[in-house]
C-alpha cells in the first residue's frame, strides 16, 4: 500500500521556483533514496513534506503531499503539528543541532510522547528506555539523565532517532543522517535504520549525497538535479543500467569506479545556481550527449518501464547503451 | 621500503596537546595526537594516509611542515634535519613542501581576489622578481584551469571547486617538490571531487612532485595514491603498496575499516555492523594495542605492555601480534 505520495511538488523563493514537478512514492516498509548534489533541492524538498520550510522565505508554491491519504499540504497549522512527531519522524544530518543541550535525554524524548498522548511522567520514561533500548543505547535506564554532550557523534545519532521514533510515525524522514559520522560508525547507524525498517514496518526516505549509503540501502531511488527529479526507479537497475546521462556520469565519476591513477571521467562545468537555470533540460550545458532539442524543449519526466522514469530525450538509448 | 634516497623521512614523531578545563577525569590532560609515526616518501611519490576523525592524520600532516609543536621525534627533509630552533630549516622546509586544505573558503581571506592570494605566496617567497608576478599569476590560474578573469574575483564570488583550486594554484606557487593535502576534497560534490583529483594526478605527474594525501575517503586515496598508511588513535597500524593493502588487508581494523565503506555495487548487501563501539578517547588511551577493545581477534597479549610494533609482512609493515588468515573477513566480524 502507498504510504506516501507527492504529486507535481514545487517550491518557491518568492515568484522563483527552486524546486519543480516533483513526484515520489513510498510504501510501507521501503526505504527509498532521494540522491542529489547540494543545491539539488533534496534537503529543502524534504523539509517541505512536513511543512518545515523556513516561513516567509520558501512556500510550497503548487502539487500535493499525500500522507495516509490525507493531503499534508492542504492542513492547518495546528493539525499538521500533530503530524509531525505521530506519523512523521525526523532525523537530520547533526544531531547536536537538533537535540536539547541542555535537556535530560530520557525527558527529549518522553516530551513528545507527553505532548501527543498526553500520557504521564512515568509511562513517558518507560517508554524512553525501550527506544533507547532498541536503537542501542547500552544500559538504558541509566543512561535517561544523560546530557547530549555526553555521548558521542554516533549515539547522538540514535538518540535523535529515539526522539523521532517516540510516537511510532509510519514515516521517518532521514536528511544525510550519517554524512558526519566515520564510516565504521555510519555502517552501524545505517544497519540500525534497516532493522528498524524491518521490525517496525517503517518507510524511510533517506536523503543523501553518497551514492554508496544508497546502493547498501535503498529500494528505489530518486536522482535530482537542479531543483528535478532526473530519474527514478528500482535501485538496482538503476545503477546497473542508468538512464539519464546524469546519473550515468555520477556513478563513472566515483573514486574507485576508474581504474587507480588513471584520469576519472569527471562531468564538466558545476551545477547551476538557482537563479540561473539553464532553458530546456537543466543538465544540458554539462551533458555529454546534449543536442538542440535539449537546449530547446525540457524533457518531461516519463515512464521507460512499469518502474522506471526519467527526464530525458534519449533515455531509451542512454538505458540500452549502459545494460 | 624506499631504494632512492627519501625525499622525507620522519621517525618517531611525536604529538601531544594541553587540555584545559573542568571535568575532565583526573590525570587526562593531553590529547595524544600522534604516538610515533615513522615514514618515509621518494620524490614524486604518493601516500595516502587515512583513519577516521580524531586518528591524528591531519596533526601529522602539519607537525610534518611545522606546523605545529612537535613533542618527540624529528622530520628529516631532503636529508636534512627541520627542527624549530634552525629557523633557517623551517623556511627551507616551507619553501619546498606546501599544504592545501580542506576547507575551500576559510582558507582564503575573504577580502582578498584570487589573483591577489597567489601573488602574495610569490611575494613572501621572492621566487619571481615583482615585475613578473602578474605573469606567473596567469599562469598559475591556467595550470589548475581557472581562466584569468577570475583573478579579480574574491572568494565567495567563487564556487567551492574553483575556491580549492585557487587553493592548490596558492600550493604550487612556491614550486614545491612535496604537497600535503588535508582532506581537500572532502567538501565538494562527487563531480567537483573528480575534477580536482583529475587536476592533483595531471599535476603530480607533470610536475613529479611527492603527494601526501589525507582522506577519510578510502576510494579517493586508492584511486590517487601508490602507496597507503591507515592510522588509528595516533599510530599507524597498516602501511603498504595501495593494492595489496586494499585486496588482503593485514590489520584487523584496516579489514574492518574497509568492509565499512559502502560499496556503489547494489548487489553487495550492507554488512553486518562491522566494528562495535566507537574508538577510545585519544585522552585516555587503552593499555597494549590501541585497538584491542574493539577488535574482534583480541587475546590476552594484546590487552597488556606496549602497543604492538609495526612489523614488516611481505611488502607491508603491520602493528598487530598475529597473522591473521588472508581473506576472511567476510562475516567474521558479526
Amino acid at each position: 500500500m502507498t504510504l506516501l505520495t507527492v504529486r507535481n511538488l514545487s517550491i518557491g523563493v518568492g515568484r522563483r521556483l527552486i524546486v519543480e514537478d516533483v513526484d515520489l512514492d513510498l510504501r510501507a516498509g521501503e526505504v527509498l533514496g532521494l540522491v542529489g548534489e547540494s543545491g539539488s533541492g533534496k534537503t529543502v524538498t524534504c523539509r517541505a513534506l512536513a511543512r518545515l520550510l523556513p516561513r516567509g522565505r520558501l512556500h510550497i508554491a503548487s502539487g500535493s503531499v499525500q500522507l495516509n491519504g490525507r493531503d499534508l499540504t492542504r492542513l492547518s497549522e495546528e493539525e499538521m503539528r500533530k503530524v509531525r512527531g505521530v506519523e512523521i519522524g525526523m532525523i537530520f544530518q547533526n544531531p547536536s543541532s537538533h537535540l536539547d543541550p541542555v535537556m535530560r535525554i530520557g525527558d527529549q524524548i518522553a516530551e513528545s510522547v507527553r505532548y501527543h498522548e498526553g500520557a504521564p511522567m512515568a509511562e513517558g520514561r518507560a517508554r524512553a528506555v525501550e527506544l533507547l533500548r532498541q536503537v542501542g543505547i547500552p544500559d538504558p535506564a541509566h543512561r535517561l539523565s544523560a546530557y547530549p554532550h555526553e555521548f558521542s557523534g554516533g549515539m547522538r545519532q540514535r538518540v535523535m532517532i529515539a526522539v523521532a521514533l517516540a510516537c511510532r510515525p509510519t514515516l521517518l524522514i532521514a536528511d544525510e543522517p550519517t554524512t558526519a559520522l566515520d564510516v565504521t560508525v555510519q555502517a552501524q547507524v545505517l544497519r540500525l535504520l534497516l532493522d528498524l525498517r524491518d521490525r517496525l514496518g517503517l518507510a524511510i526516505l533517506l536523503v543523501t549525497h553518497n551514492l554508496g549509503v544508497v546502493a547498501q540501502t535503498c529500494d528505489s531511488l530518486a536522482v535530482m538535479y537542479a531543483g528535478r527529479i532526473m530519474e527514478r526507479g528500482a535501485k538496482r537497475e538503476l545503477l546497473r543500467a542508468p538512464a539519464h546521462p546524469y546519473t550515468e556520469a555520477l556513478l563513472k565519476c566515483q573514486p574507485g569506479a576508474a581504474k587507480a591513477a588513471a584520469l576519472l571521467p569527471a562531468i564538466p562545468g558545476q551545477p547551476p545556481a538557482a537563479t540561473a537555470f539553464p532553458e530546456g533540460c537543466r543538465f544540458h550545458p554539462r551533458c555529454p550527449r546534449a543536442a538542440a532539442e535539449c537546449r530547446e524543449r525540457r524533457p518531461a519526466l516519463r515512464p521507460l518501464d512499469s518502474e522506471r522514469m526519467a527526464a530525458c530525450h534519449f533515455a531509451e538509448p542512454v538505458m540500452r547503451a549502459a545494460s | 621500503m624506499n631504494a632512492p634516497l627519501p625525499l622525507l623521512a620522519v621517525e618517531d614523531l611525536v604529538v601531544r596537546f594541553r587540555v584545559s578545563g573542568l571535568g575532565l577525569p583526573f590525570g587526562a590532560r593531553h590529547i595524544n595526537a600522534v604516538n610515533g609515526v615513522t615514514l618515509s616518501l621518494a620524490p614524486g611519490d604518493t601516500l595516502g594516509i587515512v583513519g577516521e576523525s580524531g586518528c591524528g592524520k591531519s596533526t601529522l600532516g602539519r607537525a610534518i611542515l611545522n606546523l605545529l609543536d612537535v613533542q618527540g621525534g624529528e622530520v628529516r627533509f631532503d636529508g636534512s634535519l627541520v627542527s624549530p630552533r634552525d629557523r633557517a630549516s623551517v623556511a627551507r622546509l616551507r619553501s619546498q613542501a606546501a599544504m592545501v586544505f580542506q576547507d575551500p573558503y576559510a582558507s582564503l581571506n575573504p577580502r582578498i581576489a584570487a589573483g591577489g592570494a597567489i601573488a602574495e605566496v610569490l611575494r613572501v617567497h621572492g621566487r619571481v622578481p615583482s615585475a613578473g608576478i602578474p605573469a606567473r599569476v596567469a599562469e598559475l590560474l591556467q595550470l589548475v584551469g581557472l581562466s584569468a578573469d577570475l583573478a579579480e574575483r574574491r572568494p565567495h564570488q567563487l564556487s567551492g571547486g574553483q575556491c580549492q583550486r585557487v587553493g592548490i594554484a596558492r600550493a604550487l606557487a612556491v614550486e614545491p617538490r612535496l604537497i600535503i593535502a588535508d582532506e581537500c576534497v572532502a567538501a565538494l560534490d562527487v563531480s567537483i571531487q573528480a575534477q580536482i583529483l583529475n587536476l592533483l594526478t595531471e599535476l603530480q605527474r607533470k610536475m613529479k612532485l611527492a603527494l601526501i594525501f589525507i582522506s577519510h575517503d578510502l576510494g579517493v586515496v586508492r584511486h590517487l595514491c601508490r602507496q597507503v598508511a591507515v592510522m588509528y588513535l595516533g599510530r599507524i597500524v597498516e602501511h603498504g603498496p595501495t593494492e595489496d593493502v586494499f585486496l588482503a588487508p593485514k590489520h584487523p581494523y584496516t579489514r574492518a575499516l574497509l568492509a565499512a565503506v559502502p560499496d556503489i555495487d547494489p548487489d553487495r548487501p550492507l554488512v553486518p555492523a562491522s566494528l562495535r563501539g566507537e574508538p577510545p578517547s585519544p585522552m585516555d588511551l587503552p593499555p597494549g594495542c590501541p585497538f584491542h577493545p574493539r577488535c574482534p581477534h583480541a587475546q590476552e597479549i594484546c590487552a597488556h605492555g606496549a602497543a604492538p610494533a609495526l612489523r614488516s609482512v611481505a611488502d607491508s609493515r603491520v602493528a598487530c601480534h598475529f597473522d591473521l588468515p588472508p581473506n576472511a573477513q567476510q562475516g567474521e566480524e558479526r
